[in-house]
């Protein structure tokens, strides 16, 4: 069985509709802020993490 | 003794040399860890049975967009620690950009998806506090399937996402050209009697995001 056209969310159930304003458009009672650091602060154990997490297999060619 | 002399000093010059060579290279090994380390960082924590992952969403250049997809969206690398029985996750953002960078957080409990929106801006990031809720629906195929018409922008970026909600791990295209449309373009295969959200911007603007979501179904 194959698909030929566009996957059709909700052809056959309700689809899932999200739609809003980016965080950053909204007044400040309706966010959460999170503090994000630079990379450069980070010891070395997690930045080896981070390669290790990166081999992670990507879109194959065939 | 003149030979020796100067035996010595071709020596000190070699020895100087291959000082100043080591010390080029370090310089170099540090510039690419600089690097390599350079983009910000953020940590989030999932409660017990939430699994949380991250998009970034682009806006495809004008160059590129022609007869590729206008929006693209690619997950956040991120680590994972447990604190007591919960998991803390850090994602990683590689390329900030001045203007902000647009993400998409999907968390995916045992039977819904909360989908939600935030922005990395400078040194924080923006979370809105109203995520949306979406209940699977079981709409199992008995078949396997293959969906053959995920489109690439020309730095192979993909405009959607089909996710295996159970371990959160996206469903990795296969990429093929298509001699019909001479493009190149991803399959993926889908599992019988398993369920998938599947995902893909309709709409973004500066202002807001309009994102379509569920599962996959294809038409025969």
């Amino acid at each position: 069985m194959q698909g030929k056209a566009k996957p059709q969310f909700g052809r056959e159930m309700d689809p899932c509709e999200y739609e809003s304003k980016w965080a950053n458009k909204l007044p400040s009672n309706e966010i959460v802020v999170i503090k994000a650091m630079d990379n450069k602060a980070m010891d070395n154990k997690k930045i080896v993490k981070k390669e290790v997490n990166r081999k992670m297999p990507g879109d194959e060619v065939r | 003794m003149v030979d020796t002399h100067i035996i010595l000093l071709y020596n000190l010059i070699g020895i100087i040399q291959t000082i100043k060579y080591i010390n080029i290279c370090r310089n170099e090994v540090l510039t690419s860890m600089e690097e390599f380390i350079q983009g910000k960082h953020f940590s989030i924590t999932d409660p017990q049975n939430v699994n949380t992952v991250i998009y970034e969403v682009n806006k495809t250049e004008k160059e590129m967009a022609k007869n590729a997809p206008k929006y693209t969206v690619e997950r956040l690398d991120f680590t994972e620690e447990l604190v007591g029985d919960k998991k803390k996750k850090t994602f990683y953002v590689n390329d900030p950009k001045p203007e902000g960078n647009k993400l998409v957080i999907l968390s995916f409990g045992q039977e819904k998806v909360v989908i939600n929106n935030g922005v990395l801006e400078g040194d924080q990031v923006l979370i809105t506090k109203k995520p949306m809720p979406f209940k699977f629906k079981t709409l199992y195929s008995e078949k396997e399937t293959e969906y053959k018409e995920v489109q690439y922008t020309p730095n192979l970026k993909r405009p959607i996402s089909i996710i295996d909600p159970e371990t959160t791990e996206e469903v990795k295209p296969v990429l093929y050209f298509d001699e019909k449309t001479n493009e190149v373009k991803g399959k993926c295969k889908l599992k019988p009697f398993k369920n998938y959200f599947a995902f893909e911007i309709r709409d973004l603007s500066d202002d807001s995001i309009r994102i379509v979501g569920g599962n996959p179904v294809l038409e025969n």
